[in-house]
């Protein structure tokens, strides 16, 4: 009995390990700004919401599994909240009983029994909410769900588990029989269901006659702990059975939860991106082998959680290149393009919705980011090592499927150096069989790979105007040789510079990259 | 088999063709020898793998008759074979088991108690007996100890006493089995029953009820009962009861004791006890095989001859040698007529006395039957094995030290014959290399008067050139770097300047060096 919300063959497990670069990727790609939106101070839901975006979905099928419940809840928006409430109302009365080590049978029958009464009431709502709505969801997880909520807790059933709970009271005693095993021991002892001859107990009370009757002396520590032990063994395979029953019920309570957590996450996460007015879309994962990354008006939702406004979204076409150069302008949203593309991968390999209008990615493996960092560190040298160890153990890692992202990586040095390092590194990688997204201010690398293999990649610059004013918005172009720190000096030093040269005359006349609307 | 009128039956033994085979009792010389050659160390192992059977009269006792050793060589060949193993290894778990029933049948408080456990100790012999006489046939054993069981076991299976005790055992235990009770269990006491047929399961139907809730996979096991060692003073009660309700069950318990109050053969019980010695031996092998360690099945004589001992190794420094995750180096020992004189000289701590010691384990182990540790080894039994190993304990007094080791060399040379495995290791090593030179010599001398086959470890160069008796071993070193012992020894004139010169290469004071230095 489990929910399955999550993936159709596995239970949500907060105990599998994240992947080792969880810590990059949280930092690098403020993934925690999205959790929080999702969680909206919930912090069961955060938990759950960081290690769904963390433990990404390769399987195209699992992923368009959780979008299915997705349009459902997206459909009935109060209907998984109430589940939601429902689950973790029973977790909490329930975990209430549970707490505390339990060592013998007879305390595990005795809690067993309690959470039993408890849940029964609990069932029972589920129950009548999941026959309600068996025939208005689609996706087969709530299908399926509600399906069997309503056939196995009907009230038949739930009448029987209220049978059996009751007996487990033992108000006339326990009633065992008994074969003879080595040593004339009993053994192969079977808990009958009741005394077969009538309270036995009132016969025991009054100083019996019978020589079948063996009273315990009050004062004998020795056989009254023997009586005990005789019970316990009596009680042991009940108490195997209604112990691994109890553990269940509340597993499946417990799961219910988390898993419910989740999906009413991406509704909270919705309502807040929706009322910005920016677009929101299901994405469409690519397993081809011709590597993908087609995206319109792609935002970063971090930015706009943030903010609490529209933040402009960016159109990337790279249909069957592995590598996306970026360059252009500083402060002119390349850092922010290549979060949104990070986050997007991995909502889009959680199975939620993207923040863009629409995207279509090639699934990774793994994702990994290298960022520049420290940058105002004066230690050059130190900090290129720094880099290179780093870069190492990342490469140490990848393999052919993963998605490297790398902002301003091997900036620490002078441009020639930092562009021959990059350019072997960018060029071995994606010759192994890994996507790079490469955000970089690094002219003589954007040039090299430009004149490498201008088909094998997609190049995009940061838009400047006309006036040296930043849109923040990415143009599809090959690179040009200056990083517009000029214009920043122009605006803060308001003189007139040089007149333009640098407009883009080449086009994208190759036909690798384009401004072309990506609709999928 | 013939059916002669109950004849007393033959002594039959495992270790023995017959009660004449049996030596006497190590003497000091003996023990001597056995401390001397670290046998009392393989005394102590084996006991170790057999605690409760005290194998130290067959280690410690040699055969001296060719024929008794190939008895027991046999019986080894035999039970090399894992199958023959495996069904002795079962046999001698069931007779542990036996053991332990029978002293439960004398110890036990409660009388049905007491009767039932002589019963389970009868059906564990006529179990084990007539699996053992099933297994011996199957597996077509070859060695006369084990063919001589064969047929006394069968014999014995066939007789009527053991028929009776076999049709009495199964009567009685089918008739205990059938007996069924209640108890009824309520804090003041407990009520014993009949079985009234009653057969539901509580257990089961509480798995059928919440069958939702009992995962397929495997549950965390809960703590078993707690259930005392013995039976306790209340169950003792409750089986009275028991036996009041089944009272012709249990007339037939008592009466099977009093018609087979001792049922095992001694030839049985004396079987378990010496193929202790075979299974403890072969385990300990078992591990130095394991590690590509050689042993082969010694070729005895008794005729003089010379000796042949390929590859051999100290058998308890091998142990010690594998745990520290090194091997101990083979060594060989060729002697053709009329060498019997074996010198050893060489390196320090290049392995003589090691060599000595294994000379003298591989005589003992063989005279005691076993395989010994080597390639191949072919040898004469000898009548006696004496040693005199220096002992640093027993160099506190020098004078007294001397007159000790003459005393007891003359007590060796008065019982030396030319039958006899003489290893002196570094006697006279108290005195002055004259003495040591003088005296050894006489000593050698009067063993070769003698004829004993005698290895005598030395320091001493000049005594290895003897005569065409004697043999010169040397304890070598790494021609590649001199200062490395091998453990090897070469038969070759002893010079021991090689190892010195190697020294004295290493520590710059060879004449070169020395003379080189002093010119500048």
């Amino acid at each position: 009995m489990r929910p399955r919300l999550l993936h159709p063959d596995e239970d949500l497990d907060l105990d599998h390990p994240v992947p080792s670069n969880a810590h990059e990727l949280l930092r690098d790609l403020g993934l925690d700004d999205l959790v929080a939106g999702m969680a909206a101070g919930d912090t069961t839901i955060a938990e759950v919401a960081r290690h769904t975006l963390l433990t990404s979905l390769t399987d195209p099928a699992v992923i368009g599994y959780r979008q299915a419940v997705l349009r459902d809840a997206l459909a009935h928006p109060e209907l998984l909240r109430t589940l939601h409430r429902l689950a973790e109302g029973a977790l909490l009365r329930e975990q209430h009983v549970y707490h505390g080590l339990v060592s013998n049978p007879g305390s595990v029958l005795k809690r067993a029994t309690e959470v039993l009464e408890l849940a029964l009431e609990d069932l029972r709502r589920l129950r009548d909410l999941a026959a309600r709505y068996v025939d208005e969801v689609r996706s087969p997880a709530l299908t399926a769900l509600f399906t069997t909520l309503r056939d196995q807790f009907d009230e038949p059933a739930l009448a029987a588990f209220d049978a059996q709970v009751q007996q487990l009271r033992f108000r006339d005693g326990v009633v065992v029989s008994a074969r003879l095993g080595l040593g004339c021991r009993a053994t192969d002892l079977v808990l009958r269901a009741r005394p077969s001859r009538g309270p036995v107990l009132r016969r025991l009370l009054p100083p019996s006659r019978s020589s079948t009757v063996i009273r315990i002396d009050d004062a004998s520590d020795v056989d009254r702990r023997a009586l005990t032990d005789l019970r316990e063994q009596a009680l042991g395979d009940a108490a195997k059975v209604m112990g691994r029953v109890s553990d269940e019920v509340l597993r499946f309570l417990t799961l219910l939860h988390q898993e419910l957590g989740f999906y009413v996450g991406c509704l909270a996460l919705y309502d807040r991106l929706r009322v910005t007015g920016a677009p929101v879309c299901f994405p469409d994962p690519s397993t081809d082998a011709r590597p993908v990354l087609v995206a319109r008006e792609l935002y970063d939702p971090g930015l706009s959680l943030r903010t609490g406004g529209r933040v402009v979204g960016n159109d990337v076409a790279a249909d069957g290149v592995p590598l996306v150069m970026v360059t252009g302008a500083n402060q002119g949203g390349k850092s922010t393009f290549l979060r949104s593309v990070g986050l997007a991968q991995l909502m889009l390999q959680a199975g939620t919705f993207v923040a863009a209008g629409s995207f279509r990615a090639t699934v990774a493996t793994r994702l990994f980011t290298h960022v520049e960092r420290d940058e105002d560190t004066t230690l050059r040298s130190g900090r290129l090592d720094a880099e290179l160890r780093e870069m190492r153990a990342i490469d140490d890692q990848l393999a052919p499927g993963d998605l490297l992202l790398c902002n301003e990586s091997f900036s620490s040095t002078n441009e020639r150096e930092g562009s021959l390092l990059a350019h072997a590194i960018v060029r071995a990688h994606v010759e192994s069989g890994v996507r790079v997204v490469y955000v970089t201010h690094l002219f003589d690398l954007a040039r090299a790979l430009h004149e490498d293999a201008p088909a094998t990649t997609c190049f995009l610059r940061a838009e400047r105007r006309e006036d040296g004013t930043r849109t923040f918005k990415l143009l599809a172009g090959p690179p040009l040789p200056t990083s517009f720190g000029e214009d920043l000096y122009r605006r803060i030093f308001g003189e007139d510079g040089e007149p333009d040269r640098d407009r883009d005359g080449g086009g994208d006349g190759d036909g690798t990259a384009g401004l072309r609307s990506s609709a999928t | 088999m013939s059916s002669d009128p109950a004849p007393a039956p033959p002594a039959i033994s495992v270790l023995f063709r017959t009660a004449a085979d049996e030596p006497p009792p190590p003497d000091g010389l003996d023990r001597a020898a056995l401390e001397d050659l670290n046998l009392d160390q393989l005394v102590g192992v084996l006991a170790r793998r057999r605690p409760s059977y005290d194998l130290t009269p067959t280690v410690t006792r040699r055969l001296t008759d060719p024929d008794a050793v190939a008895y027991r060589q046999e019986v080894f060949r035999d039970l090399d074979r894992d199958d023959v193993r495996d069904a002795v290894d079962r046999f001698c778990a069931a007779m542990l088991r036996l053991r332990r029933f029978r002293s439960l049948a004398v110890s036990r408080q409660a009388p049905a108690e007491r009767r039932s456990w002589h019963l389970h100790a009868g059906r564990v012999y006529v179990e084990a007996v007539t699996r053992l006489v099933g297994d011996l046939a199957a597996l077509e054993v070859r060695s006369r100890g084990l063919t001589r069981l064969h047929g006394h076991l069968e014999q014995l299976l066939a007789s009527s006493p053991f028929r009776t005790l076999a049709a009495d055992t199964e009567r009685v235990h089918a008739a205990l089995g059938t007996v069924r009770y209640r108890l009824h269990l309520v804090p003041q006491g407990v009520e014993v029953l009949h079985d009234d047929g009653d057969e539901t399961d509580l257990t089961a139907a509480l798995a059928t009820t919440f069958a939702a809730f009992l995962p397929d996979e495997l549950p965390v096991p809960n703590p078993e009962p707690r259930r005392a060692a013995a039976m306790t003073h209340l169950e003792a009660q409750i089986l009275d009861r028991v036996a009041e309700l089944e009272p012709e069950t249990f007339a037939a318990l008592e009466g099977y004791v009093d018609d087979h109050p001792d049922p095992v053969d001694p030839a049985v019980l004396a079987f378990d006890r010496d193929v202790q010695f075979y299974l403890a031996y072969l385990e300990h092998v078992a591990t130095l095989r394991r590690a590509g360690l050689p042993f082969c099945e010694p070729i005895v004589t008794r005729a003089a001859g010379s000796p042949v001992l390929r590859e051999t190794f100290d058998l308890l420094l091998a142990d010690k040698l594998l745990t520290e995750g090194a091997r101990p180096v083979g060594n060989s020992l060729e002697l053709a007529d009329p060498e019997r004189l074996v010198v050893v000289t060489g390196a320090n701590q290049g392995g003589k006395t090691t060599f000595a010691r294994t000379l003298g384990q591989v005589y003992h182990l063989a005279s005691i039957g076993c395989p010994v540790p080597g390639r191949e080894v072919r040898l004469t039994l000898p009548d006696r094995v004496l040693t005199h190993f220096a002992r640093e304990e027993r160099l506190a007094d020098r004078h007294g030290r001397l007159q000790d080791d003459l005393l007891r060399m003359r007590v060796i040379l008065q019982t030396a014959s030319a039958d006899s495995l003489v290893i002196l290791n570094e006697l006279f090593r108290s005195t002055t290399i004259v003495d040591a030179q003088v005296l050894g010599r006489r000593i050698l001398d009067r063993l070769a008067g003698v004829g004993a086959l005698t290895v005598y470890v030395t320091f001493i160069d000049e005594l290895a050139a003897r005569g065409p008796d004697t043999v010169s071993l040397v304890a070598t070193v790494d021609p590649s770097d001199p200062a490395l012992r091998t453990f090897r020894l070469e038969r070759r004139p002893a010079d021991g300047r090689a190892h010195a010169a190697a020294l004295a290469e290493r520590h710059g004071l060879t004449y070169e060096a020395i003379r080189a230095r002093h010119r500048t």
